[in-house]
């Protein structure tokens, strides 16, 4: 894996006792290397959502309840930290409802929260993984009783390239919509299962995933999800930085409509 | 010696002793072969079937295999079983007159299992009793309350009765109530509510939660707010958001009643 920058990812070489910062979103993440240990320390301020502080001296890692210790005999010093998606499938929420005409298609560019996480050993195993900002866990389903437990996110829904604002803790999602019914197509929420998608990285540091295709097929109550195979193209020069956290079954799955776009209606009796 | 001790003393016999001897045996082998075959019969279902399976399938096949090497035990003590059987049968009819509550824990037992409302390792609620299901036994459900008793509960009283069984579905919704002085304003008050659910991680963002205005009295208002959380959180979320609208209210001014 080659490393771009800027970027707050990649192998970082630790002196014994060093201490260093990650600031990243609202995330900032201080890692030390001690002895026959490594000790992360978290915790969560206010946003900021463009700029980034990567490998920044910081005071050595104290105790507390948000300190991780790992105790390992090797004497590496070097560390992996990488981005990944989440390890659920993420419910984008356009900022508004979205309407797609009969027999038409549209690509949406949205955006997913990242997790950081953490390497050591060898062979290399993930000792941290923690969301850079936490997202609320949110019920997508028909009903109560049947549905699955995602991640909720807002996202501006962009529907042109040079209209994406990349942020460095979130991954930008190319998805087409294609309306193949013969009814208008309404979305308010959207099911992107990113735990089976790729991550990759572009030369100015933006994140980006595989392209997602959902097709609403003429009963209007099934849509072929299709995962693609390689980078967006229409994204020049992105490398592959790591695969999914979990396989999907084949790049073709069908799914019913309102398992991937859908509303819950909140009962109050 | 007297005829009543020739006659004891030929029951012991050479060839007696061999049977008593060859039927322990064969119960006692029999027995470990139960054991066994049990726990081997488990291990290779184990992966496809859950908990309670599991254990009625152990039991079944111990039971079968145990009963089988009884009786051949008698058979090589020379008990004729057709008879046996027999006085058995007018034995069950005796027994089924004098213990028709145990009987009827068995057959609704039997109902349980078939129609299983709840597995082993659910949480369920039986009358005032919540607790962790241990097992779904012969004749009566053992549970574990959550102070940590144990609790035994006769099928026929299960079957009677309603039950809840709080781990059926991955999300609940927390109702929580509150009773507010009638001088505050209604949307003020739904505004912050919503900013609390909004502030605890485990609050589900959807299904939204929800505000409804229960009722109004001269000099109060009575409220529900319902957000939605995963089961497990249930408890923790509870007591936490009650605790946030404590102080979120005691810091705006608002008055509970």
């Amino acid at each position: 894996m080659s490393i771009t920058s800027p970027s707050w990812w990649g192998t970082f070489e630790f002196v014994q006792g060093e201490a260093r910062r990650w600031s990243i979103g609202p995330l900032r993440m201080t890692l030390q290397r001690c002895t026959n240990e490594w000790r992360v320390c978290h915790e969560r301020v206010g946003r900021s959502d463009h700029a980034f502080e990567v490998g920044a001296s910081a005071p050595a890692v104290g105790s507390g309840e948000n300190v991780a210790r790992f105790l390992t005999r090797e004497l590496a010093n070097t560390v992996r930290v990488l981005p990944a998606l989440a390890d659920r499938a993420v419910i984008v929420r356009p900022d508004t409802a979205l309407y797609i005409l009969p027999r038409q298609e549209l690509t949406l560019y949205l955006a997913s929260p990242l997790w950081l996480c953490l390497e050591l050993g060898v062979p290399a195993s993930t000792v941290w993984d923690h969301p850079i900002e936490l997202p609320s866990e949110i019920w997508f389903g028909r009903a109560t009783r049947e549905g699955e437990l995602g991640y909720a996110s807002r996202s501006h829904a962009s529907a042109a390239l040079h209209d994406v604002v990349p942020l460095p803790h979130r991954a930008t999602t190319p998805v087409l919509l294609r309306n193949r019914s013969s009814a208008l197509l309404t979305i308010d929420r959207i099911n992107l299962p990113v735990a089976v998608l790729s991550l990759y990285a572009a030369p100015g540091g933006q994140l980006w995933t595989q392209g997602v295709t959902m097709e609403l097929q003429e009963d209007q109550r099934t849509v072929a999800l299709h995962l693609d195979r390689h980078a967006p193209a229409s994204v020049p020069g992105l490398e592959w930085l790591r695969g999914p956290r979990a396989g999907a079954e084949s790049n073709l799955l069908v799914r019913a409509w309102d398992a991937l776009i859908s509303t819950v209606r909140s009962e109050v009796i | 010696m007297s005829e009543m001790q020739q006659a004891v003393l030929g029951l012991f016999t050479g060839e007696r002793i061999l049977a008593l001897v060859r039927a322990a045996l064969i119960l006692g082998i029999g027995l470990v072969i139960a054991r066994i075959a049990s726990g081997a019969v488990v291990r290779v279902v184990q992966r496809y079937a859950d908990a309670q399976q599991n254990m009625v399938l152990r039991r079944a096949v111990y039971y079968v295999i145990a009963a089988l090497a009884a009786f051949s035990a008698l058979n090589e003590l020379g008990f004729q079983l057709g008879v046996l059987l027999g006085a058995a049968g007018i034995l069950t009819v005796a027994i089924g007159f004098a213990s028709q509550t145990s009987a009827s824990n068995v057959i609704s037992g039997l109902f349980l299992l078939g129609e299983r409302p709840f597995v082993v390792g659910d949480v369920i609620k039986i009358g005032n009793t919540t607790g962790e299901v241990l097992s779904v036994d012969l004749l009566s459900v053992k549970l574990r309350t959550f102070d940590n008793l144990y609790v035994r509960i006769p099928n026929e009283t299960v079957v009677k009765s309603e039950l809840a069984n709080l781990s059926h579905f991955p999300i609940r919704r927390l109702d929580l109530e509150l009773k507010l002085s009638g001088d505050e304003e209604v949307a003020d008050v739904r505004g912050l509510l919503r900013e609390i659910a909004e502030a605890e991680p485990h609050c589900l963002a959807e299904p939204t939660p929800a505000f409804t205005l229960l009722g109004l009295a001269e000099a109060s208002m009575h409220v529900q707010f319902s957000v939605w959380v995963r089961r497990e959180h249930y408890p923790e979320v509870k007591n936490a958001l009650y605790q946030s609208i404590k102080r979120a209210f005691d810091a705006k001014g608002i008055r509970l009643l």
